[in-house]
């Protein structure tokens, strides 16, 4: 414990010094800006600014920035979800519910300033609760053997694939595909090629951050000029900021719940934000003197499920940093983010990187001070960004785009990946597939590949070893119950989805 | 996304050759096949142990399984067929993606943003070559001059 708060110190002092209060401040404004813009998720946000943070030569800098630009998307999210209906991530949707209507009643203010103070206390409770259960999962990683990493990989894309919303056979096609792609390249065991097809530029594989620009960024414009305005402002006239006496009353519990709830929740791969706020919003329903207002406009409807979803946003750093592994498309994002920065994540990054390691977690604590500073005065402000219409917002997007790719190694190459992966992630749009395991799946393909490899080597060529340890036995049973319920329901839901089609 | 009265097709429904489920499990299908082809080629052994052809095998052959699952689910409820202004951008993508390597950053770009705007927004063409203008300088001037990325920005220039 004492050696924890040693260490938050530590990281406190680096994340004040002016520069990286700087790159703090620049992460969240441009976060924020972005991310308020309609239709643009803190996935598409973080990965339209990625080559920004490329540019900034050093790598704590550069992680603090990507965290602000996390943390700031995910405020501007709220607020497009709250004024125009338009969730910016699926965790966002239940912000919909009531923080529209409070909007259409003409209580905007108390909604966003709810929404940004529950943010606000849930992230920084999950980001203390980080601090010092990270330490002990990192610890705990460091007896892991490859058998272990093989099997958490397959746990975290086994629960992304089937927890999130939608059919888990979907999820599981795209976790296969991911799989794939992510093998291309020089296998680093035996330096042969893969799938390179002779393409110099693929010997490194498919460049990760174009494919991310292009499955999200690009796939959303495209998939936006199916539609011609087809977002309507409830008004840009914020009113009364600060939620009345009533408004705190019925909010406080829900908060504290909602940060509870969430990070818990958060710490499960795949649906941790979506499934913490879904059950901070059934919860504070079901406790409610007045259920009958949830769904019109109650307080505590936006209060819980935006405290969870941020407690969640900030549980799924703890898999990342401490294990190596992303548990959503966010923090996939954020790991490519790392990689190009020359920080490989894992239980060693506390011990190779301990500045980055620190310094990210106390910028967490920075950040959230400094979007609270910075948003609840300029909310009126970020209403009227909501204005811009789509024809200056999707090619700007598409020019960011564009240069940023080719900013990254100077490769033409990349630009073609860029629109290719633009396209395919407009098909994925339109046949309900998520990007999200995919995106997961192609980042752990490589430690997927080389963990297996390296188990069979240590089981003489036998599979026997995975059942024969009992940590990497226990994750392999929780991965494939999971599947195996998720999977009997989809057989059993099934049936009935065909007669309704028929009928 | 809703269908019906405001002239688009109705939802898809999996029924028609090109509906996105469709087209999505075809090119899927063809990765899979493609890779279980080229994994049985790069071998599952070694001579010290499991070979690179391993996972890429059996990654390919679950997601073909998966496939031929998918297939006999319903499709979404949110899924419509193909609309033709998001393939024209592919297309105008594509071009540009082709074009580029040969015209340098600054033409290719600015015909992209002018003709985008104009034919899926119908703005002037004075608002078409303004934004294109405007986004391409701040591009040139963002990555090209502040971040001092080497960019070819027109034909003959480094």
């Amino acid at each position: 414990m004492i050696e924890s708060l040693q260490q938050i110190g530590y990281g406190l002092a680096l994340a004040l010094q002016p520069a990286n209060l700087l790159y703090a401040f620049v992460g969240s404004l441009l976060g924020t800006l972005v991310g308020v813009l309609p239709g643009l998720g803190p996935v598409t946000t973080i990965a339209v600014l990625l080559p920004v943070t490329y540019q900034v030569g050093d790598p704590l800098g550069a992680v603090i920035m990507l965290a602000s630009i996390y943390y700031g998307a995910m405020y501007g999210g709220s607020t497009t979800s709250i004024l125009l209906k338009v969730p910016g991530e699926a965790a966002s949707v239940i912000t919909c519910i009531d923080g529209y209507e409070m909007a259409k009643q003409g209580r905007a203010g108390p909604a966003l300033a709810i929404a940004a103070i529950g943010s606000f206390v849930a992230g920084t409770v999950s980001v203390v609760a980080l601090s010092l259960v990270g330490p002990v999962f990192a610890r705990y990683a460091l007896s892991f053997g490859p058998p272990e990493y093989f099997a958490l990989a397959v746990c975290g894309l086994a629960l992304s694939a089937t927890l999130s919303l939608g059919s888990p056979v979907r999820g599981l096609v795209m976790v296969a595909a991911g799989i794939v792609l992510g093998l291309i390249g020089i296998d680093t065991v035996s330096g042969r090629e893969r799938f390179t097809f002779g393409i110099l530029e693929l010997s490194d594989g498919i460049e990760m951050v174009p494919m991310l620009m292009g499955l999200f960024g690009l796939g959303e414009i495209l998939v936006n000029l199916e539609e011609k305005g087809a977002f309507k402002l409830v008004s840009d006239r914020i009113g009364r900021l600060m939620p009345s006496r009533e408004d705190w009353r019925r909010s406080a519990g829900a908060i504290g719940r909602g940060s509870l709830f969430g990070f818990l929740i958060g710490l499960i791969p795949g649906g941790g934000a979506i499934l913490g706020a879904l059950v901070s919003y059934t919860v504070e329903k079901r406790i409610s003197k007045h259920p009958e207002e949830f769904g019109r406009g109650a307080i505590a409807g936006v209060a819980g499920p935006e405290s969870a979803n941020n407690a969640a946003a900030s549980a799924s750093f703890i898999p990342l940093l401490t294990l190596g592994l992303p548990s959503n498309a966010v923090t996939a994002v954020l790991f490519a983010g790392l990689l190009i920065q020359n920080v490989q994540p894992g239980p060693l990054m506390m011990t190779e990187h301990r500045d980055v390691f620190w310094g990210v977690i106390s910028s967490m604590y920075v950040g959230n001070v400094m979007l609270l500073i910075l948003n609840l005065p300029l909310v009126g402000l970020w209403a009227q960004l909501l204005r811009v219409p789509f024809w200056i917002l999707g090619p700007a997007i598409l020019t960011v785009a564009i240069f940023g790719t080719f900013s990254l190694r100077n490769s033409w190459f990349d630009v073609g990946v860029l629109m290719a992966s633009g396209a395919v992630g407009y098909l994925f749009r339109k046949a309900s597939l998520d990007a999200g395991p995919l995106i997961m799946a192609f980042i752990l393909a490589n430690i997927l590949d080389t963990s297996l490899r390296q188990s069979l080597l240590m089981g003489d060529g036998h599979p026997a070893i995975f059942v024969t340890r009992p940590i990497c036995a226990t994750i392999l049973a929780v991965a494939l119950a999971v599947v195996t319920v998720q999977l009997v329901a989809w057989l059993r839901r099934r049936p009935g989805l065909i007669r309704d089609e028929a009928t | 996304m809703s269908s019906g009265g405001d002239g688009r097709a109705p939802a898809a429904g999996g029924a028609g050759l090109f509906a996105p489920s469709r087209v999505a499990t075809a090119v899927l299908a063809v990765v899979a096949v493609a890779f279980a082809v080229g994994g049985w080629r790069l071998g599952f052994r070694d001579d010290d142990g499991p070979g690179p052809g391993l996972l890429p095998f059996a990654a390919a052959v679950v997601l073909a399984v998966l496939l031929a699952l998918m297939q006999r689910e319903p499709a979404g409820p949110e899924e419509t067929p193909f609309r033709l202004r998001p393939l024209i951008g592919i297309a105008l993508c594509a071009a540009y993606a082709a074009a580029a390597p040969w015209t340098g950053f600054v033409p290719a770009t600015l015909v992209l943003v002018a003709g985008w705007v104009r034919i899926f927004h119908g703005e002037s063409w004075l608002r078409c070559g303004l934004l294109a203008a405007a986004l391409t300088g701040a591009g040139v001037l963002l990555f090209g001059t502040l971040l001092r990325v080497p960019m070819p920005l027109v034909p003959g220039l480094p």
